[in-house]
């Protein structure tokens, strides 16, 4: 009786208010999650070649993350920019949730080898979440979570200082904006600690660079890093 | 619109209901019809299943819907028709009948809307009479006013005795229809009750849902009123109740002057700032939660401010917003303002005439396809970022100013040029109002004293506001006067703004984006003149006989522009024509200026007008009697205007020309009859030749003075057009001087249904013995005339 009844109201939501796809705007058959089947299968998927040259590029040297996963690449225009953009600017979090749990298959599948007992999201500072609503990473790590079975937390890494978007930036720019950004608000949560740490896209490294830094100054023994896309 | 079928919905529905409202098909034909095509439609989808028949059920479904939206109107409007009563206004009438809905309190009266099942005149002749009447209570006695106010509930069946009447019509160019109004708003009339004894209730169960609404909104009203001064009282119910009585109707024209007017009638922007507002106060809680309170929040406000269109749109809109957000769907704007359209346009088909309903939903329509244009420009300059910002959000008001345009200039007449910048101070001064008012109103229920200092930040921002809003609309630029804008040349502006958006969406030579684009203003200026009729000509010779109810006012135009007023109607205690009529007439016209003002004669239903217009208009000179030193009234009056640096003359045996025409006075005040005649015979009498053409003006002058002048002046008493004396008394107009005046065209300026009896009958078959055309203001409201030298024509003002 419920399930029809859900049916019935969703029937309904789906006229005055369809579910549509982020990359073309065309309405999502019910089978159809948060991509259309022609947007998911025109995400290019990140190899390991990219992942590879990604970390050697940025991660190398600082020598702060221990190893790096991402799904996809960005690219500009396509269906992974639009996907992204419609979490951040229409506020779609389930979306972000759901591409959790999609990084939580892959992570399984791809990097079983990582050992981890904390997920946290990169965080965003204060004055943008209340902009904003939410914070997608934070809805990212709770989809992997879910999946995973890891504890994630929004509330052990923080921003203390309010940065400029980091969108039209270049990497000597974005370091600079970054740096200092991070405190840690208990250390006991993290000491002696493998974690996660997930953002929506990695493209300098300079977050995640700064981020994990901190971590490793507050005793983190190790820090992965994963992502839904590399740029 | 595949995906969004809604906004495919509603322009159909809305397509029906126009077409409706100029076809006016029955209710039964639109029920056949509605009914036969959806029937056809689904034999259709039934009998083939496959594609071949999907064009005629396109559209026949269209048609579905077209007839749908039809006969929602049709049903909507079958019951508001006007009340069939010979008279505009009847005493001591008796109605009984159900209170539906009780306003807050007003200054000195307070009003509530009964639906009658009895009318009863004069204690007898009871008819059975169906309609919704505004009732207003206007006891002096402000305690008497509370109490009944007080105990009054929505549900309670009430006798009421008091006076019926029609509203007044829209009887000069440019004045508000008030009829039209309250027919638009379902009212037959209004009614009006002055005593208590006169307020019987005779059954008092009550609606506890609308109590418990009217309640709320009457304790928060008193709070506010508790903590604040009069105009901020007026502010605050205004934001927060969305009922803007209290705001006087100087500053409301104010308002309008600096194209601020948007941010009295609540709308999209109060919901918004409350929406702000929910969204930080509840920020600790998961978003989930935090958007189900917001929406929470946001529907009492709806329920407190009586949900008027503006506020019901923008809700439907944020609450719908907030679901897509939480059940992770579509938040397509277009799609979502489609539904707020659709509910409201369900509930009331008619809303689609209510200009806060146009206003709202074109503003909103024009910031979501102009804005974006402006976006991208602004993004892609190379300005400083605090530039951007503020040009960004001069671009929101700028892009509702843009759709909003032709309906602010079919509304208010005039065009605000300032409204880009005052919007710019007014609007955050306007959140932080709505904010800091909210917070008075929570704090005000722990703490009065606490409270009170926030009502202190509360005068000083409507101080602020309303010094920065009369600032902004005294500016000499501040606005523009647009007469005669029509519906038609509203569609002329959408039409040419649609293309031009087309133009740069589509063309990429910026040269060929101007060249268009001006092209089609240009064409669009030379369709917009079509239909301009102007009221009154350069280079000719126009009179309005201005309908002042029982009393006297003629404004002449001359051919070089220059201004007369002969008389002012009367002024009481409850009505000034001078404040109420002819100034928002000359307001209408543009002109700011009177040459000269002609006082026939001194009874106060011809003077009475003109002490506000010394006050308000630049009056160079004036004509009068000779003065009466007996009378006070006459030496203040004489006083006031030379207070006002006008030159007053007195009426001597004299002539003068002005642009082509000439002007005769014919009073011989060196003649000893003459001078010894009653006041009334003593009136100026002024006879104006403009070629062929001429117009004998003769105040209350009687049968003696007719006499005098028919004996001094002979046939130059013949005159083309005659303004008949005294209202068409009997005491005037004798037959000789009717016989010797011969006029083609009658004036006869008279109230309805005065007490006088104006015009006498017998009068009316004098005039109709030399085949005069009699034109009369209480019959016809404002008359035109208009002469070119050769002959005169009348003017319809009214369409």
């Amino acid at each position: 009786m419920s399930s029809f009844v859900k049916e019935i109201a969703s029937s309904t939501l789906d006229v005055i208010l369809p579910r549509t796809c982020p990359g073309c705007s065309v309405k999502l058959l019910p089978t159809e999650k948060i991509l259309c089947v022609d947007c998911l299968n025109d995400l290019t998927p990140a190899h390991e070649s990219n992942i590879t040259e990604e970390f050697t590029k940025h991660f190398e040297e600082t020598k702060l993350i221990t190893g790096l996963f991402s799904m996809f690449l960005f690219e500009k225009g396509e269906a992974i920019q639009k996907l992204l953009f419609s979490i951040k600017y229409e506020r779609r979090f389930s979306s972000a949730f759901y591409m959790g749990e999609l990084l939580g298959e892959a992570l399984l599948q791809y990097r079983a080898e990582w050992e981890y007992d904390l997920i946290l999201p990169v965080p965003l500072h204060k004055v943008r979440l209340i902009e904003r609503g939410f914070n997608q990473a934070n809805y990212i790590a709770k989809g992997i979570s879910s999946i995973v079975g890891v504890k994630s937390s929004k509330d052990i890494l923080y921003r203390k200082r309010y940065t400029d978007t980091q969108t039209k930036k270049d990497k000597e720019e974005r370091k600079k904006n970054v740096q200092d950004a991070f405190k840690i608000k208990s250390a006991i949560e993290i000491e002696n600690k493998n974690i996660l740490l997930v953002d929506d896209v990695i493209t300098t490294g300079s977050t995640i660079n700064a981020a994990a830094g901190v971590l490793k100054l507050h005793g983190a023994s190790s820090v992965f890093a994963a992502s839904i896309a590399l740029a | 619109m595949r995906t969004f079928p809604i906004i495919k919905f509603v322009i159909l529905f809305i397509i029906g209901i126009v077409v409706q409202n100029y076809s006016h098909f029955s209710f039964s034909e639109l029920l056949i019809v509605t009914s036969l095509t959806t029937l056809i439609s689904f034999l259709l989808l039934f009998i083939f299943k496959d594609n071949r028949t999907q064009f005629f059920t396109n559209i026949l479904f269209s048609i579905v819907v077209i007839a749908f939206g039809a006969l929602l109107f049709a049903s909507n409007t079958s019951q508001k028709k006007d009340i069939h009563f010979k008279t505009d206004w009847i005493k001591g009438v008796t109605i009984t009948g159900i209170v539906t809905e009780i306003e807050l309190p007003r200054k000195n009266e307070f009003r509530f809307t009964v639906e009658t099942d009895s009318f009863i005149i004069n204690q007898q002749n009871k008819q059975k009479v169906k309609k919704k009447f505004l009732c207003r209570f206007q006891s002096t006695d402000k305690d008497e006013r509370d109490s009944i106010y007080e105990n009054l509930k929505s549900g309670f069946e009430v006798s009421l005795t008091g006076n019926f009447s029609k509203g007044k019509e829209k009887r000069n160019p440019g004045e508000f229809d008030y009829r039209k109004y309250l027919n638009q708003n379902g009212f037959a009339g209004t009614f009006n009750i002055l005593n208590t004894s006169d307020f019987i209730v005779l059954n008092n169960n009550y609606n506890s849902y609308d109590d418990i609404i009217n309640s709320i909104r009457y304790r928060i009203y008193l709070q506010i009123s508790k903590l604040h001064n009069e105009k901020t009282i007026g502010l605050l119910k205004g934001l927060l109740l969305a009922d803007r009585n209290n705001i006087d109707y100087e500053t409301k024209t104010e308002f309008i002057n600096a194209g601020v007017i948007h941010v009295l009638a609540v709308s999209g922007l109060h919901v918004g700032f409350i929406a702000i507002i929910f969204v930080v106060m509840f920020g600790r809680f998961h978003i989930i939660i935090r958007y189900i309170l917001t929406i929470i929040g946001l529907i009492f406000f709806l329920i407190i401010t009586g949900a008027p269109p503006s506020v019901f749109r923008a809700t439907i809109m944020a609450v719908l917003y907030l679901v897509a957000v939480i059940t992770n769907r579509s938040s397509n704007p277009f799609n979502i303002l489609s539904i707020a359209a659709l509910v409201l346009l369900l509930i009331n088909p008619s809303d689609l005439f209510n200009p806060g309903f146009q206003l709202s939903f074109a503003a909103v329509l024009s910031i979501l396809i102009i804005y974006p244009l402006i976006n991208s420009w602004i993004s892609n300059s190379k300005l400083p970022i605090w530039i951007k910002g503020l040009l960004l959000f001069m671009g929101v008001s700028l892009a509702a100013q843009i759709g909003t345009l032709p309906l602010t200039n079919y509304y208010f007449g005039k065009l605000s040029l300032i409204a880009l910048f005052s919007n710019l101070i007014v609007i955050p001064i306007i959140g932080l109002l709505v904010a800091n008012g909210i917070l008075t109103l929570i704090l005000s229920t722990i703490s009065i004293s606490l409270a009170s200092i926030y009502a202190d930040a509360n005068h000083l921002l409507s101080d602020l506001l309303f010094y920065f809003v009369k600032l902004s609309s005294t500016l000499p630029i501040s606005f523009i006067r647009i007469n005669d804008f029509t519906i038609y040349d509203s569609f002329v502006i959408y039409a040419s703004l649609l293309l031009s958006i087309f133009v740069i969406k589509n063309f990429f030579s910026i040269t060929l984006k101007v060249v268009s684009i001006v092209l089609i203003f240009f064409s669009a200026y030379f369709f917009i003149r079509i239909d301009d009729k102007p009221l009154l000509s350069e280079g000719k010779f126009t009179v309005v006989m201005i309908d002042v109810g029982q009393g006297d006012s003629f404004l002449i135009k001359f051919p070089n522009g220059e201004t007369w007023l002969i008389d002012a109607g009367n002024a009481t205690k409850y009505f000034d024509s001078g404040d109420r009529i002819i100034a928002p007439l000359l307001n209408y016209f543009n002109i700011d200026e009177i040459d000269c003002a002609v006082v026939t004669h001194m009874d106060s239903d011809h003077s009475g007008g003109f002490k506000y217009l010394f006050d308000k208009i630049k009056i160079k000179t004036l004509y009068k009697p000779d003065m009466d030193s007996n009378k006070t009234y006459d030496l203040k009056f004489e006083e006031y205007a030379k207070s006002k640096n006008i030159i007053i003359n007195y009426y001597r045996d004299t002539s003068y020309s002005i642009a082509g025409t000439r002007i005769y006075f014919l009073n011989d005040t060196s003649d000893d009859y003459f001078s010894n005649l009653s006041e009334n015979n003593r009136s100026g009498v002024i006879k104006i030749v403009h070629g062929n053409v001429s117009f004998l003006f003769t105040g209350d002058a009687e049968k003696e003075s007719e006499d005098f002048l028919l004996k001094k002046y002979k046939d130059f008493m013949k005159s083309y057009v005659l303004k008949v004396g005294h209202h068409g008394s009997t005491s005037s107009s004798s037959p000789a001087f009717i016989n010797k005046v011969k006029p083609e065209i009658s004036l006869i300026s008279a109230g309805v249904n005065n007490r006088f009896n104006h015009p006498s009958s017998i009068i009316l078959n004098r005039l109709e013995s030399v085949k005069s055309n009699i034109f009369r203001t209480d019959i016809e409201g404002a008359i035109i005339l208009q002469s070119d030298g050769r002959s005169v024509s009348k003017i319809d003002w009214k369409n």
